[in-house]
């Protein structure tokens, strides 16, 4: 049954192989160029360092003048790891209906169930070693960028490591299978699979990631950076606004119209922010902490591990009810 | 072996039905198919005989009623006993007929390789060449022969004919009664003329609007048909008198196909039905019904 499996999918198997192998071969090529030329921009330094505008342009342009070629192509591994599942997923059952040939596999002496088994499995190990061989490239080509910004404020960092790559892909495999095992038509099941991984990876991303672990309240006072300081540069600000002495968010335009000199003439002749200092308005921010990478991510394979559980048991369940 | 002492039906269905929807593919459906026999399962295209084989083969469940197979409920084991070509044969035609039959012995436990390898020698049918490159008569037979490799003890044939020539029909048809005079087999071959699977049956079924309208031996169903053929305006005294089950009149003459005993008249002359004959008449006369215990001989059952 190995052998079939292996034998019916081995060209999908193969084209992906090429595809991350070239991706993986250009990280690997041009890491040694980024890595020296992050030795020698100094940057080491300016790690964590949040209140420094001299360290904030020299990582903005380390950035711009840097990544060279590469530099946009988080979107293309964020496409070939929701590929890798959904194209080795969404066929698995269909096409075997749309040859007709479930009437022959599914007739030998081997279980449906079975032979649903070893299919998946074995692609689920591909997969996963594809996935995972992807990220690691990815992220030890990006390690400077990752040390300066940490797992939360750029999403490449957090999303490309070898785990969320591997679950990622193994999330887009799944939903593809199940998608297979329901609708029976490869071109709908790559569809549907398309558009229920986008709206979960969506979902996940803005609306569960920030509240994995309940976030650390920082308070800091106006200033002449104009943003909200008093922690590390590579933690993740994901919430901001402004409160008065007693707690209560001011809206921005009330601080606009404190700090106006026209509408308030107590204004005149004084910064904005020390305006906003006699008034007790601070900044109110929630922050996830950069240490805090490992465990999100730990927790965020954990949900989309369960929903690969979810999606393989509704699979298992419609290829074991004999109706067509 | 005390399964060969008990002989159970290869086939027993108990008011079988399946539902796709609001639509009944196959209704009230009971069967039993002795072990060693050779079915023809014929009816007009959509009539159920693919649903009946489908789930004779155990790739969908019935909706409703019961299922036998070679004495038991349709599970794994039963599989390996039981061979099934679909429609058209489906076989990856990217394999080539070598890794085709290696897929084979791999997904069973029963497998005849020297037969499956000698067949193939016979038809010339090349090992190396894939399936999808080959005619659709030599797909057919390797389908056949993959089914026959499996040593199956019941062998299901769904419109094993339908796409192919002449040539090829024969050469499959020999391939199948080959298979029958050998053994146990029992085989049930689909199809939606009955002229295909004439020489070869010895039992019949006819399905139609997912019923079974006609069930029985061959020889039987032909001895209990005559066809007549006599004065037109006697013809409703025949009716009243006798199980007409179909009648046409040309003119001022009435051909009858009738059921069971036959007027003592000479004003009718009788003859032989053929297999095909029978069937139309059936088949244009869906009312009428041939089958086995009680029911079958209820005059103009009404469904």
């Amino acid at each position: 049954m190995m052998w079939l499996s292996w034998r019916l999918h081995r060209a999908a198997v193969f084209t992906f192989v090429l595809v991350i192998g070239g991706l993986v071969a250009l990280y690997l090529v041009d890491s040694i160029r980024l890595h020296d030329l992050y030795a020698a921009s100094g940057l080491e330094k300016c790690i964590g360092v949040l209140n420094d505008t001299s360290c904030a342009t020299r990582r903005q342009v380390f950035l711009a003048e840097n990544l060279g070629l590469l530099q946009h192509t988080d979107y293309v591994l964020a496409v070939v790891t929701g590929a890798l599942g959904v194209v080795l997923g969404a066929p698995m059952v269909s096409t075997e209906f749309e040859r007709g040939t479930w009437q022959w596999i599914w007739t030998q002496r081997i279980s449906r169930t079975r032979w649903l088994a070893v299919n998946v499995t074995m692609m689920a190990v591909i997969i996963v070693g594809l996935g995972a061989t992807l990220g690691a490239a990815y992220t030890w080509w990006y390690k400077p960028v990752a040390a300066q910004t940490g797992p939360f404020t750029n999403v490449s960092v957090f999303d490309n490591t070898p785990l969320m790559c591997a679950v990622f892909s193994l999330f887009g495999f799944a939903v593809g299978v199940a998608a297979s095992a329901f609708l029976r038509r490869t071109l709908g099941a790559m569809g549907i699979t398309v558009a229920v991984f986008l709206v979960t990876r969506f979902i996940v991303l803005y609306w569960l990631r920030p509240h994995y672990m309940a976030p650390i309240v920082v308070e800091s006072p106006a200033n002449q950076a104009e943003r909200p300081l008093g922690f590390d540069a590579r933690d993740w600000s994901f919430h901001s606004v402004w409160v008065d002495a007693s707690g209560h968010e001011v809206s921005s335009t009330d601080v606009a119209r404190l700090i106006s000199p026209d509408l308030n003439p107590a204004a005149a002749g004084h910064q904005w922010y020390e305006v906003l200092q006699q008034n007790g308005i601070h900044y109110y921010t929630l922050v996830q902490p950069y240490q805090r990478g490992g465990i999100f991510q730990l927790i965020e394979a954990g949900i989309f591990l369960a929903l690969i559980a979810i999606c393989g048991t509704l699979a298992f369940w419609r290829i074991r009810r004999r109706t067509i | 072996m005390n399964q060969a002492a008990v002989n159970p039906a290869a086939v027993s269905a108990h008011r079988l039905g399946r539902r796709y929807g609001k639509l009944w593919a196959l209704r009230d459906c009971s069967l039993r198919l002795g072990p060693g026999s050779v079915v023809a399962l014929v009816g007009p295209n959509g009539a159920g005989k693919s649903t009946l084989l489908n789930i004779l083969a155990g790739l969908i469940e019935p909706s409703e009623g019961e299922v036998r197979i070679l004495g038991e409920t349709p599970n794994d084991r039963v599989r390996s006993r039981v061979a099934f070509t679909a429609q058209n044969h489906p076989l990856y035609r990217s394999l080539t007929v070598a890794q085709t039959m290696r897929a084979g012995r791999l997904l069973n436990t029963e497998w005849d390789e020297p037969m499956a390898r000698e067949r193939f020698a016979q038809l010339d049918i090349p090992l190396d060449r894939r399936v999808g490159r080959l005619s659709t008569g030599q797909q057919a037979q390797v389908s056949l022969t993959l089914a026959l490799a499996k040593r199956p003890q019941l062998l299901l044939l769904d419109e094993p004919l339908a796409a192919l020539d002449p040539v090829a029909r024969q050469v499959f048809m020999q391939t199948v009664m080959g298979a029958a005079a050998d053994g146990e087999v029992t085989i049930v071959l689909s199809s939606h003329v009955i002229t295909d699977l004439e020489r070869v049956c010895d039992h019949l079924i006819v399905l139609d609007h997912g019923r079974v309208q006609v069930a029985g031996a061959v020889d039987d169903l032909l001895a209990e048909h005559t066809v007549l053929s006599g004065p037109a305006d006697q013809a409703e005294s025949l009716r009243r008198n006798h199980v007409v089950i179909g009648a046409s009149t040309v003119g001022r003459q009435t051909i009858a196909l009738v059921r069971g005993e036959t007027p003592h008249d000479e004003a009718w002359r009788a003859e032989p039905v053929g297999l095909e004959e029978l069937v139309v008449t059936y088949l244009r006369n869906p009312h009428q019904a041939a089958l086995p215990g009680p029911r079958g001989i209820v005059k103009d059952q009404v469904a």
